[in-house]
């Protein structure tokens, strides 16, 4: 009993004790020195990289592939870890938090905090290197990506070259679909998709469940055409052009979306541990145990998503396609104040992001064991090779560089393109809250939310009770505080652009 | 009765403190004892190491940190980390909890233990003995992590154990499933069956070795006067028990305000909605610093903070009870 109790305090003591020696350490620390970045240097460096996915078998392969191809580039060597959804964004956070190196990961304003995190100094500022380690990415990138990322006016971290607009829609299984004559681009909303997947639930025995969603893919999420901007409740109504603040949750229409979403769950359309398990919609999809999610789309994103299926999928527009808030801190790659050497990992970015050999090494694998090239440009995937980052390609870099698999359409990046052409512009786009001084409300809030958010949204509970509770837990952490500040800042910003 | 441990020790002290004057000054005595203080000094250097030194790191509860700067030179915000943690209700809820979980686990965790202890060292066929025992030891080595995936098993909705079979053997096709991950006011009793069934055997090895150190003696004496079982126990493991039963509970006292952090996180799958019966100080903590990446930790640190003293301030008063009541048995 006795050397259990010891051993775990020694277990927290120990993490605390990292906390603070490393951290206070990094306080005073002293700037790492820049290489020059046209000289192949002489002592090699390791590269660890984090990315959120699901675990591949066969990485060391492909890491030794890219190393022998670094060694003459920019004599640097790459860890590549991948960590599962929920786990990345813990692990890294604590990370993070307790100051513990590593050289480059993903992050954006959904995943990791990007903002706050970079407001508080956990990665590098990328303004001076740009020029001098990523010349050529300079070059190329959409000078509004950048702008993006740009936090308290200094951008820290390299925003994945892609499109910059979304459009939520229903990924959805074409064979049924066609089986029954359901005609997928009639149904604008759950209310349109509500009998549909009863008669699905009814006629198809394997389908047990034929909507699947996590909170923000759920009737009360994405697909309201509410812009959240701050403290996962704050932000706009869709298409209000006066830019009112108001509470998410004060709305009456949320409080119906809530209750469709709970009618989806009593009426067993829903998965019932969906509050436990509320991240696997993609691999149900694949399984055929769905008949269809509703999604961010982009022109071609089934393809990407579900490869290896037995089943036919299609995609549908629910929305009209429109620029991101801020695209460019949607999906980065930042490097980590802890890393000893920026310069190099800017150095393997400028390659990640101009060289197509690399960039498709690190997307596809290894050709021959990870994937069969079919012509100059398409490739299809081996899939017991053990490695394939291909549909998390928007989280890498340069998405054009890449080849298209199969499953694709050839011409994905001129869709592509034309997608964003098409897009209605964000009008607050360039603004960015600026939190120094309601950070502590912030983090009450985000606290409250963690804990009833899910709970409201995903359906499997009956939303009124727990609403109540959710709101006022909210407003004593200080969500008024917050929205006031939110309004002061966006009228600033608004009065700004119009002058 | 019987001599107990305590007493041996306080007689052992007393001679020491004898031999002490005699040899004369406390130098001699370091070099008499060099051998025990050598054996003394891993324990200091890892206690130094993981208990004292990170110490320092409380005053990340006074400040904003950010990590450009670093904890030293982040602003001091002097109390609002702990205001906040103190207006979040969730914060009262998790003490609460805390408490309340850990006050129960004292009491039954002794008398589970003990009994298990009683109970295995009367078997008196040395095979079945060791089964049980390995039996009940075996879960004490399952990580939480597998043992919340074995009562997922147990509880989940599609195809949970409960649901899929119990239920309907019970109330017969077409029983209302329970959404047990929703229901929280089942889980204080899903925590203590877990928590029991996890702990009892590991903990019941240190009386079993105190059991074994009992005299024979003294029972064969009893049973010459007649004594029967029930009353060999009463009269002699009982009381040869108590003195170690005490220590253990004031160290668990000690702990009543740091819950098992897998326990708690991993086993409700740290569902929101169970929150009410399952959050405790160390979950809450989690669950504030992973919330809001850098700022929240303030926050967190502060929580921290406010559970150490706390216990510490528990350890004293318990310690000081017990020495009013029973000074043999203070731990200091």
């Amino acid at each position: 009993m006795k050397f259990k109790i010891n051993l775990k305090r020694a277990a927290a003591f120990a993490a605390a004790a990292s906390i603070f020696t490393a951290v206070s350490g990094c306080g005073k620390k002293a700037n790492v020195e820049m290489e020059d970045p046209n000289t192949l240097p002489s002592d090699s460096y390791e590269i660890n990289w984090y990315l959120p996915g699901k675990t591949l078998h066969d990485i060391s392969t492909v890491e030794n592939e890219i190393n022998a191809y670094l060694k003459d580039k920019i004599n640097a060597t790459v860890k590549i870890n991948i960590l599962e959804n929920a786990q990345y964004k813990e692990k890294l956070s604590n990370m993070i938090q307790a100051g513990e190196y590593f050289d480059m990961c993903f992050a954006a304003d959904w995943m990791l905090n990007y903002a706050t995190n970079a407001e508080n100094g956990a990665f590098v500022a990328l303004d001076d290197m740009l020029e001098k380690y990523m010349p050529k990415t300079y070059d190329i990138i959409d000078k509004s990506l950048l702008e993006g990322a740009r936090i308290d006016g200094k951008i820290y971290g390299l925003p994945v070259i892609k499109e910059s607009s979304m459009c939520y829609g229903w990924i959805y299984r074409k064979d049924i679909a066609d089986k029954y004559g359901i005609d997928m681009s009639k149904v604008k909303s759950f209310e349109d998709l509500e009998p549909i997947a009863k008669m699905i639930k009814e006629k198809e025995p394997d389908i047990k469940y034929p909507v699947d969603w996590n909170g923000d893919q759920s009737p009360s999420g994405s697909i309201s055409g509410f812009d959240i901007l701050a403290a996962n409740v704050l932000g706009c109504r869709g298409g209000d052009d006066t830019f009112t603040v108001v509470n998410k949750m004060d709305l009456p229409e949320t409080l119906e979306q809530f209750k469709l979403g709970h009618r989806f769950y009593t009426e067993g359309l829903i998965k019932e541990d969906i509050l436990t398990n509320f991240n696997d919609y993609t691999q149900r999809l694949k399984n055929g145990q769905a008949f269809c999610v509703l999604m961010p789309l982009k022109p071609g994103k089934v393809g990407e998503l579900l490869k290896n299926s037995n089943y036919e999928f299609a995609q549908e527009y629910v929305q009209t396609p429109k620029k991101m808030l801020n695209a460019g801190s949607s999906s980065l790659n930042v490097i980590s104040v802890t890393s000893k050497n920026p310069g190099r990992v800017a150095r393997f970015m400028e390659l990640l992001n101009t060289d197509e050999y690399l960039n498709n090494l690190v997307v596809y694998g290894v050709e021959g064991r990870h994937y069969e090239k079919v012509s100059d440009k398409v490739v299809k995937v081996i899939p017991e090779g053990g490695y394939t980052l291909s549909g998390s390609q928007w989280m890498i870099a340069n998405i054009y560089l890449n080849y298209t698999t199969v499953e694709e359409e050839p011409d994905k990046y001129e869709q592509l393109k034309k997608f964003d052409e098409e897009a209605t512009p964000n009008l607050l786009n360039g603004f960015r809250f600026v939190t120094q001084d309601i950070q502590a409300e912030l983090a009450a809030c985000a606290a409250v939310t963690k804990q009833y958010g899910n709970q409201v949204s995903l359906g499997a509970l009956d939303p009124e009770p727990i609403l109540e509770t959710y709101r006022r837990e909210l407003n004593n952490a200080g969500i008024e505080k917050i929205k006031i500040e939110l309004q002061k800042q966006i009228n600033e910003f608004i009065k700004n652009k119009k002058s | 009765m019987a001599a107990n441990i305590t007493g041996l020790t306080t007689v052992y002290r007393k001679e020491k403190n004898k031999e002490r004057k005699k040899t004369g000054g406390d130098l001699n005595s370091v070099r008499a004892n060099l051998l025990l203080y050598v054996m003394f000094l891993p324990g200091m250097i890892l206690t130094f190491l993981f208990s004292y030194l990170p110490m320092f790191g409380i005053i990340i509860a006074f400040k904003k940190v950010n990590l450009r700067d670093g904890i030293l030179s982040s602003p001091w915000i002097g109390f609002k980390n702990f205001e906040m943690v103190l207006k979040n209700s969730n914060a009262w809820i998790s003490i609460r909890n805390t408490v309340a979980y850990n006050a129960v686990f004292i009491i039954t965790g002794l008398i589970f233990s003990v009994a298990l202890a009683i109970a295995l060292s009367i078997l008196k066929n040395k095979l079945s003995s060791k089964v049980y025992q390995t039996i009940y030891i075996m879960p004490h080595f399952l990580s939480m992590v597998i043992v919340a995936y074995l009562v997922f098993a147990f509880l989940n909705m599609e195809s949970g154990f409960i649901n899929k079979s119990v239920l309907p053997i019970i109330f017969g096709e077409g029983a209302q499933k329970i959404n047990w991950y929703a229901e929280s006011g089942m889980w204080p009793y899903i925590l203590f069956i877990v928590r029991t069934w996890k702990t009892v055997g590991y903990g019941s090895i240190v009386y079993l070795a105190a059991i074994a150190g009992i005299d024979m003696g003294m029972y064969e004496a009893a049973k010459i006067d007649g004594a029967n079982l029930w009353q060999q126990i009463l009269n002699i493991t009982l009381p040869s028990l108590k003195t170690i039963m005490t220590i253990m509970t004031i160290m668990n006292v000690g702990h009543i305000f740091s819950a098992d952090f897998g326990l708690f996180y991993n086993v409700p799958m740290n569902s929101g909605a169970l929150y009410p019966t399952t959050l405790v100080i160390n979950t809450y903590v989690y669950n504030v610093m992973t919330a809001a990446g850098t700022a929240s930790t303030g926050m967190a640190s502060a929580a921290a903070m406010l559970q150490s003293v706390l216990g510490f301030v528990l350890v004293i008063v318990t310690n000081a009870i017990v020495r009013k009541v029973d000074e043999s048995s203070a731990l200091f």
